[in-house]
């Protein structure tokens, strides 16, 4: 199966894949972007408990996180022309690019949704009604108090989002999108070397989700900064094999386990 | 192409029959990547000299790379390092008499181990200390300690996790097919033009869009 393994073939690869690393970076930035817009829209249903709307919010969800993004490119990029044609649309003409971008965007929209709820829901309601009381409106307190804190908490999810988003562009090559896999693919067809290539594909993803992870990292404990940093729950954990029992008690910090 | 609804029942139909196919690549990645996660977990939270690298390194690359190059890294690297192995010690195995299910039971557990052993280690990680300086405090060993009384406690916390990665597992899955069943997709000649070009390009039966791969 294909040529063997030549180590060289690696680094000739990686500059011709990052020709196409800017629509791979195109995608997830423009989906990243609709899924944010589309994640408000579907949270605030549900944050809000509006009745008809919340339950839309919730199908819509369960069909995107309960569905394989493959089969969601696909169902888009076939259906929707079909779809539109009833109402005297023309999609023929529209670029693949759209539809990738449009799926992408939904779907994070649908996770962006659960993680604004989550996050929004995790500031303590007493700090909501501390600023109600402070005499804040309710535009006030949101923009003063819980957004602040949401954001912390929301960056972990986020960070994890983006990457998985980032992870997930590989299939927009099954609809002849040219980007990094799709790239792959022909370079890998063309010269038979089909490792070497996917090695190089891999260490660029690695690289770019390494990127990302740090810097949402620093985005993290920039926002979180204000948190207790020597709060129990951050502590480093370890097991000791040999723990004597001066070495416990001075490992005992003031949480709920050791010195309560 | 016209949109067929009575076609969406066929198609129906037809798909049920790979229910098992699917199924059977969860069950199996999960159970391994179950395995392979605890003993990363291990690894990990216990700092084992030598391993504790490797192990940071595989869930590392395994977490930043698409499921999709694991795939076909196994798919196109193992056969040969097997065939290569094979030649060097003059084993009559080769890796033609790997089934497909194979390849894709392998990459699906190594994916599913660098993200079961996160779970784990989360699960582990959120017991609190001070049930382990309690259970020093009555005297248990180290084994015991994890066994006795950290699983019924961690046990809870991967559930979700582990859950929540099923759901995740299942959808991956789906990229599956394109190793295994070629290119298939009913009325689809929208974007052929393209992937023609590119299985024209392959020439040969080793593109994966043409599919002519050995059972």
């Amino acid at each position: 199966m294909g040529a063997p393994f030549d180590l060289s073939f690696v680094f000739s690869f990686l500059p011709k894949l990052l020709t196409t690393l800017s629509t791979t970076l195109l995608i997830v930035a423009c989906s990243l972007l609709a899924g944010v817009i589309v994640g408000f829209i579907i949270a605030l249903p549900r944050l809000y408990k509006v009745p008809v709307l919340k339950t839309c919010a919730e199908v819509y969800i369960s069909f995107f996180r309960g569905t394989p993004i493959l089969i969601q490119l696909f169902l888009f990029y076939y259906g929707l022309p079909e779809v539109l044609k009833l109402v005297n649309l023309d999609m023929t003409r529209t670029p693949v690019l759209v539809f990738v971008i449009l799926t992408y965007g939904l779907h994070t929209g649908a996770f962006m949704s659960e993680m604004i709820r989550a996050s929004v829901t995790a500031v303590d309601k007493g700090q909501v009604e501390a600023a109600y009381a402070t005499g804040m409106t309710s535009y006030q307190a949101f923009t003063r108090i819980v957004l602040p804190q949401a954001l912390g908490i929301a960056i972990p999810v986020f960070s994890n989002l983006v990457i998985a988003l980032l992870k997930d562009t590989s299939l927009a090559f099954t609809l002849g999108v040219m980007e990094m896999t799709g790239k792959a693919q022909t370079l890998g067809s063309v010269t038979q070397h089909f490792i070497e290539t996917y090695i190089a594909l891999a260490l660029i993803y690695l690289v770019i989700s390494f990127t990302i992870e740090k810097l949402l990292l620093v985005a993290e404990r920039r926002l979180l900064r204000h948190e207790d940093q020597g709060s129990p729950v951050k502590r480093k954990f370890s097991l000791q094999k040999k723990a004597s029992y001066r070495h416990i008690i001075a490992d005992m910090g003031p949480g709920k386990g050791g010195g309560a | 192409m016209k949109l067929d609804p009575s076609f969406i029942w066929t198609a129906f139909l037809q798909i049920l029959g790979a229910i098992p196919t699917t199924l059977y690549i969860t069950v199996v990645s999960v159970l391994a990547g179950f395995a392979i996660g605890i003993v990363v977990a291990l690894v990990r939270i216990y700092k084992v000299p030598v391993l504790y690298p490797l192990a940071v390194g595989y869930v590392t690359f395994i977490r930043g790379t698409p499921m999709l190059t694991h795939l076909l890294l196994i798919y196109f690297g193992l056969p040969m390092i097997i065939d290569g192995l094979a030649v060097q010690f003059g084993w009559s195995f080769r890796s033609v008499s790997i089934p497909m299910i194979g390849f894709a039971y392998i990459s699906f557990s190594i994916t599913a181990g660098a993200y079961m052993s996160e779970v784990v280690r989360s699960g582990l990680l959120a017991v609190d200390r001070g049930q382990i300086e309690a259970a020093h405090s009555i005297g248990m060993s180290t084994p015991r300690r994890s066994g006795g009384s950290y699983s019924p406690g961690a046990g809870g916390e991967p559930a979700q996790s582990v859950e929540f990665r099923d759901r995740n597992a299942a959808r991956v899955y789906a990229c599956f097919y394109r190793i295994g069943r070629g290119y298939q997709c009913p009325g689809a000649n929208r974007s052929f033009d393209k992937l023609e070009i590119l299985r024209g390009v392959s020439g040969g039966g080793a593109d994966l869009l043409g599919a002519d791969l050995p059972h």
